[in-house]
């Protein structure tokens, strides 16, 4: 029995437990709230009260957070790019449909119930198809696979493929463009950029190299070299509409970094060809995922190409196909409608806070006096320009002029981009010299182990105001009145921004503090005075963090300095701690206001 | 408030497309947290998550309005896991091997015995909440206000007050009602 419940609901002037809770969640009006601080001031019984409802809590967060760790982390999202550009496609085929509707056209009405009856239809022939075994499914395909060779002497495989790769919420798309020679297990690409450099190495590491992807015999490859594994076998629709069969199989083996762990195939019923593919693979932190699409397929003798296959890139002469299927051809998306410039920036934004770019990296977004919106950026390699480039292009309607060091040197009149209100550099790390608190780290910790601690807490006291900057900048060029003039999925955008800044910055202050606990340091009352702003604390911290732990302006370990600096320090983090949250309260409000979020509300956490 | 209307003469694709994948990476961990607890099956949590965005897409794309993305996008969740468990448990089992495997994943280690005492000790505790006064909960855990909780489950925002008061106290060890 937590202390303090006995009396829950006890009379005698003291509040109700669930009075109290209702206060700890701030869900009491101001006026009430004032009159129940003042009793929590006055009353012993009801502050015991209050100590044991954050324990219950605590204790249910415990046991949840014990539940949510031991159980599955979602799979790699797998397959919601598919879904959501179904319904994209369903969406956009829906427009003319709504209008024709409102015109009260019956002929419109008439063939959209017949088409909702053909697909009842095939959906109920799909749910009655007899199930059959992944290995049974492969087998048939697989040998459909053969009757290349039969059909053609020395064939070439030549496929080409859109690919997408989604990784820690990031998507990059390329296509390319591959001849397998199936005799000598070699293979030519062309195209697919970095992001086919990516899937090569994978198919290598997985022993799959040089064999054709998106192909029955190569999955069955990787499905047989799994000791341990999980199949299922399911209807599917294709993008175009038929009937499809999805072979889905799970490695149960530990996932070494590389390895493919889980995939899933989609053949075409009609006549057993692969047409989508899908490929979860192990990271070093998280699941990568690549989809592969067809867009186009040929079977070719290698005869009949040119000289210089598998040197210069020929185009192939279709000789023969394994049946006649109907060429899988994917639907141009519909031509995209510009959005305004504060959509359009806010999708830049976005696109550049998922490459954490926003976090001091100099790279802006400006708007120039023709309205058209542009990201200029100055960055170190070839490599990250190639990164945000490719997040920057599913941008409609963005110019975009990123620069790496090399190239604006080479333009001797280029130089880093002007930013509103540039973070300042990071603090260097510790090398190894005596730190303020050492008299008080010795006692616990080796020399190596103080310096190593002491890196580690100018390193997140650096992330803290990475994030800082970062939640100001959005404060600054996102006033009240430019938000609520935006359409809410822009405000989702922000929204989920500075959710996430918010919840960096605690995370941070919280390996903060445990990194101090860890070092035996406690942190004494806060100072009265909290800090002005968000930055404002985060400057505190870098700054107090740098006198305690490299030295610099505090000359001795005298042991007033020391606790002055802690006493800052402590206060500093818990400013930051109760901003951070007020400013992702603020953020739910701009969805939770709807189109007008009170200005006077938002005011009031202004000021990040 | 979402201006479907104002996203209907510019044709929704690009722009809300990217809205709703946004949405998805910052929203989709708490909601399959309220819908693995809830339905306690990794596959289909996964699955219903992933509705829950495409249906907000279509929703959106259709000219509703939505005022509290959060809470409706749970309340989208809660809706799609009450459905499903209505839904006879024979058609449930024939969604395969992918949900076997998330439960062998979810129980994988040889020492069964020992997992099954703490997850008996721990279940012994939140077995005392009513499925209302443990949703209230996962919700509050997940953040939502007492007006969003009501708003996800419908019900009125004492009856939320009232949940939360009679869980906590269960949870701290008094009268079990």
């Amino acid at each position: 029995m937590i202390r303090g419940l006995k009396g829950w609901l006890s009379g005698g002037g003291h509040l109700t437990g669930e009075e109290l809770l209702a206060y700890l969640d701030g869900e009491v009006p101001a006026r009430r709230r004032r009159h129940i601080e003042q009793h929590l001031r006055q009353c012993w019984a009801c502050r015991v009260q209050s100590e044991g409802i954050e324990q219950a809590i605590a204790q249910f967060i415990g046991r949840r957070n014990e539940q949510l760790l031991q159980m599955p982390s979602p799979g790699g999202w797998a397959g919601f790019e598919a879904r959501l550009e179904r319904a994209r496609r369903e969406a956009a085929s829906a427009w003319p449909v709504s209008r024709w509707w409102w015109r009260r056209d019956l002929r419109f009405s008439l063939a959209t119930a017949l088409a909702s009856a053909a697909v009842l239809v095939i959906w109920l022939q799909l749910a009655s198809a007899p199930k059959a075994s992944a290995s049974e499914t492969l087998q048939r395909a697989v040998s459909v696979e053969r009757q290349y060779g039969a059909r053609a002497a020395d064939p070439v495989v030549y496929q080409k493929i859109q690919l997408r790769r989604r990784a820690g919420g990031r998507l990059a798309t390329a296509s390319v463009e591959t001849w397998s020679d199936l005799a000598r297990s070699r293979q030519k690409a062309a195209g697919g950029n970095g992001l086919w450099s990516e899937l090569s190495l994978v198919l290598r590491k997985n022993r799959l190299e040089g064999r054709p992807l998106l192909s029955a015999a190569t999955y069955d490859a990787w499905r047989r070299g799994l000791r341990e594994k999980e199949d299922r076998v399911a209807p599917a629709r294709l993008r175009d509409g038929s009937e499809g069969l999805s072979i889905r199989t799970v490695s149960r083996e530990p996932g070494r970094v590389d390895a493919i762990v889980r995939a899933e195939l989609i053949l075409r019923k009609q006549d057993w060809h692969p047409v989508e593919e899908s490929l979860q693979v192990q990271g070093e932190r998280e699941i990568r995922e690549f989809e592969l699409t067809e867009v186009d397929f040929e079977v070719t003798a290698r005869s009949a190409l040119a000289p210089s296959i598998f040197g210069d890139i020929p185009q192939p002469v279709p000789v023969t196909r394994p049946v006649p299927p109907p060429k899988v051809r994917v639907p141009a998306p519909p031509e995209p409608v510009r959005p305004d410039g504060d959509e359009t920036e806010l999708l830049a934004l976005a696109a550049l806070h998922r490459m954490r770019a926003c976090l001091g990296e100099p790279v802006e977004i400006v708007r120039q006096a023709s309205g058209l919106v542009e990201v200029r950026g100055l960055v170190e390699t070839s490599e990250r320009k190639e990164q945000i480039v490719q997040a920057l292009t599913a941008v409609p309607g963005l110019g975009i002029h990123i620069e790496t060091v090399e190239e604006a040197l080479r333009e001797s009149s280029a130089g880093p981009p002007a930013t509103a209100e540039a973070p300042p550099a990071a603090a260097e790390l510790v090398r190894g010299g005596p730190v303020p608190l050492a008299d008080r780290l010795k006692k616990h910790l080796s020399a190596p182990e103080i310096t190593e601690l002491s890196n580690r807490m100018v390193s997140i006291a650096g992330d803290l105001l990475m994030h800082a900057w970062a939640l100001r900048r959005l404060d600054q060029a996102w006033p009240s009145e430019r938000i609520s003039r935006l359409p809410a999925p822009s405000r989702w955008l922000l929204e989920g921004m500075v959710r996430e800044h918010a919840l960096a910055l605690r995370e941070n202050a919280g390996n903060f503090r445990r990194a101090l606990q860890a070092g035996r340091v406690k942190l004494p009352e806060p100072a009265a005075d909290p800090a002005p702003d968000i930055v404002g604390a985060a400057q505190s911290i870098q700054s107090s963090t740098n006198r305690l732990f490299t030295g610099s302006d505090l000359p001795s370990d005298s042991a007033d300095t020391v606790e002055r600096e802690l006493r800052a320090l402590a206060g500093a983090l818990q400013g930051l701690e109760a901003q951070s949250r007020r400013i992702e309260a603020l953020a739910a409000g701009w969805s939770l206001a709807g189109s007008n979020p009170s200005h006077s509300e938002v005011r009031k956490v202004r000021q990040f | 408030m979402l201006d479907g209307d104002a996203l209907r003469g510019r044709e929704p694709a690009s722009a809300l497309e990217t809205a709703v994948r946004e949405v998805f990476v910052v929203w989709r961990e708490p909601v399959y947290h309220y819908l693995i607890l809830m339905a306690g099956n990794p596959a289909d949590a996964e699955d219903l998550t992933q509705e829950t965005f495409i249906r907000l897409f279509q929703e959106v794309s259709k000219g509703r309005r939505i005022d509290n993305l959060r809470a409706w996008l749970f309340r989208v969740a809660h809706n799609l896991a009450v459905d499903l468990s209505r839904k006879p448990s024979r058609d449930r089992a024939e969604a395969g091997a992918l949900e076997r495997m998330g439960e062998q994943r979810f129980d994988p280690a040889p020492d069964a015995e020992r997992q099954m005492l703490e997850r008996e000790r721990r279940e012994c505790v939140l077995a005392s909440l009513s499925p209302q006064e443990r949703r209230c909960m996962e919700l509050r855990a997940e953040g939502l206000r007492y007006r969003e909780i009501a708003e996800v489950l419908g019900i009125r925002i004492p009856t939320v007050q009232t949940l939360l008061g009679r869980a906590v106290r269960k949870l701290a060890g008094g009268t079990h009602d």
